[in-house]
Parts: structure tokens; C-alpha cells; sequence
């Protein structure tokens, strides 16, 4: 087997990976090639200190993931509030607003049939309220003529 | 608890059953993402995104396969995920330092010289050469030498998380290991 062939199949090597015939082919010339053999070294140590780097158990891995579900939680909530409750309660005054001022304005300038409509109210109300706030000055009131009755009834003794 | 009886509780609402699998399963997924993050802070970032979307989806767990079989699955895919966001952020925070350009704080750029330049010193040059090398594989390439290289998931296992064959897998990990080798060697030569 020769440098180039070698090269490529250094990694199975490296991984137990080869047939016997292969592994056996590759050994022997890393044991005569001095290059190669410094290559698969390199190789070796590079290839294997992956493994090297893993991350242990996290003792309080469970109380922040809960704390960042609920900050995620709450951040959806004020979203939520933000996206949707805050512009309709918006479009909401906005066209409470626009009703009052509509109202505002057919208030002043009335329609025909609201024009009618007070006419009628009104009177009803001026005539009632005229006939019993009505005070004829010249008219007897009630209690002095059950007076002067009583005093017609009277005998007279002179 | 058994598989089931963790997932049944998950699906009940059982805190208690969830707080179990996490704690169960914590290092098998924080380990997975950092072989493709190569980095602890993200992730556990990216692991505990893992927890979250198992805790939302449990309903779509039919229990088909090993629960270890479907959080591999879901961390590949938020690791994967996670480095094309990344990539796409590097690129817009690489455009901003051209546009910057000299509005940047001199002694802000040479205390971060100094803390990269210590970052360097104290990685292992070696892991550095070979995780740069994996990580410009394709992703179906990179996905399947991770799980076999650092988790030391077998063939078949590989090609359940994958939803794929035992002899693509096999292809798959033969082809990466070959780009790899080839990388390493005309990186080593370079030296």
C-alpha cells in the first residue's frame, strides 16, 4: 500500500473500521514511512480529543428552564395585551368617540322627524305642566270657600 | 417511571414527570447540541428550547419510537436551526462593523483582541481544525458523523433519528469521514 492509498483510509483506521487484510496493510506501512506515520499521529490525537468535550449534569438545569417557561409564558401574555387588547380597546374609544360626536352633531342640526317629535313632547309638557303650576289670583282658593259656605250655613243671631 | 408512564404524565399536565425527563435526559441533549454548537453556553441555550418544544408537542408523541430517538431528533433540528440563524447574524452584524467602520472604540477592539486571543490559547487547536472541518459538511453529512462521532450512536440508531436507511447512514458517515480525512490532512501538511 502506498502514502496516497494510506491517506485514505487513515480515519477507519484510526476507528477500527478496516478488514483485517486493510488494517494489516496500513500497519505495515506506518511501521516503514516516516511521514505517514507522523500524519497518523496528528491525526490520532486530533480525531480522539473530540470525544474529550462533554458537557456534565447540570444541578440546576430543571429550576432555569421552568424560570425561562415562564418568563416565555409571560412574555406571550404581555404580547398578547400588546398586539391585540391594546389596539382593540383603541379602535374601541376611538369609536365610542366617533358615536358621541355623531350624536353631538345631529343634536344641533335635528332631523324632521326629531323636530316633530320635540314639538309634540314639548307642548304635552308645557300644557301639563301649565295646568297644574297655573295660579289664578282672582279665583277663590279651595279652603276659603268651604269658609265662606260654612259661614253662609252659619244661623245669624243678630 | 417508565417511557410511558413519563409521557402519559407530560400529557396530563404532571410537572412532576416532566421535571423526571429532563432530568433524565439533560445530557444526552445538552451533549448533542454542543456537537454542533461547539459551544456550552448555546448549548444549553438551545437544549433547554428542546425541553420547551417537547413540553408543547408531547401530544404529537405516539410512543413509535424511543423518547431518546425523538429528543435527538428535535436537538438536531434546533441545532441546525440555531447555526443558520446564527450565520444569518453574523452576516448582518459583519455588514454593520463595515458600515461602522471607524466609529468603533479602539480600546473596546483591543480588549477584545486580547479576550479572543486568550479564547484561542486556552481551545485545543486540534478539536478547532477538525470542528471546522465537520461543520462545513452538508447537513445530512454533518448530522450523521456528530451523532456517530460524539454521541457514539450506532448505524441503526442514527437511522431512526434520521428517518433514514442503515446503508445511507453508512454512506452518509463514509463520505463525511473521507472530506474530513482529506481537510485534516491538507490542514496538517499546511503546519
Amino acid at each position: 500500500m502506498n502514502c496516497s492509498k494510506v491517506h485514505k483510509k487513515i480515519l477507519q483506521y484510526i476507528d477500527g473500521e478496516l478488514t483485517g487484510d486493510e488494517n494489516q496493510a496500513v500497519e505495515q506501512h506506518l511501521e516503514s514511512c516516516n511521514d505517514c506515520q507522523k500524519l497518523y499521529q496528528k491525526m490520532r490525537v486530533s480525531w480522539n480529543n473530540l470525544q474529550e468535550e462533554k458537557i456534565p449534569y447540570q444541578p440546576f438545569y430543571y429550576t432555569r428552564l421552568k424560570q425561562r417557561m415562564e418568563n416565555e409564558a409571560e412574555r406571550k401574555t404581555n404580547r398578547f395585551k400588546k398586539l391585540v387588547l391594546q389596539p382593540a380597546i383603541y379602535v374601541i374609544v376611538l369609536g365610542f368617540g366617533i358615536y358621541i360626536g355623531i350624536l353631538l352633531g345631529t343634536g344641533l342640526q335635528p332631523t324632521n322627524a326629531t323636530v316633530a317629535d320635540a314639538d309634540t313632547t314639548e307642548t304635552e309638557y308645557i300644557r301639563d305642566y301649565a295646568e297644574s303650576q297655573y295660579w289664578n289670583g282672582m279665583e277663590l282658593e279651595k279652603i276659603e270657600k268651604e269658609f265662606l259656605t260654612e259661614q253662609q250655613n252659619e244661623p245669624q243671631d243678630e | 417511571m417508565t417511557e410511558q408512564q413519563l409521557i402519559s404524565g407530560i400529557k396530563e399536565g404532571d410537572e412532576q414527570a416532566f421535571k423526571e425527563l429532563v432530568d433524565k435526559y439533560q445530557e444526552l441533549v445538552v451533549n448533542v447540541c454542543n456537537s454542533f454548537l461547539h459551544d456550552r453556553d448555546d448549548a444549553l441555550d438551545v437544549s433547554q428550547e428542546v425541553f420547551i418544544k417537547v413540553f408543547h408537542s408531547v401530544d404529537t408523541f405516539k410512543g413509535d419510537s424511543k423518547i431518546s430517538t425523538w429528543l435527538y431528533r428535535i436537538a438536531v433540528n434546533k441545532s441546525l436551526n440555531f447555526l443558520r440563524s446564527k450565520k444569518r447574524k453574523n452576516i448582518f452584524s459583519s455588514l454593520d462593523l463595515l458600515l461602522e467602520g471607524e466609529q468603533n472604540n479602539p480600546a473596546d477592539s483591543v480588549a477584545d483582541s486580547e479576550e479572543n486571543a486568550e479564547e484561542q490559547i486556552s481551545r485545543n487547536e486540534d478539536i478547532e481544525r477538525v470542528i471546522a472541518v465537520i461543520d462545513q459538511l452538508p447537513k445530512k453529512q454533518k448530522t450523521a458523523i456528530n451523532l456517530n462521532k460524539f454521541e457514539g450512536l450506532s448505524y441503526k440508531e442514527i437511522s431512526e433519528i434520521m428517518n433514514i436507511s442503515v446503508t445511507e447512514t453508512g454512506v452518509l458517515i463514509n463520505r463525511a469521514k473521507s472530506k474530513i480525512q482529506k481537510q485534516m490532512i491538507h490542514k496538517i501538511k499546511k503546519i
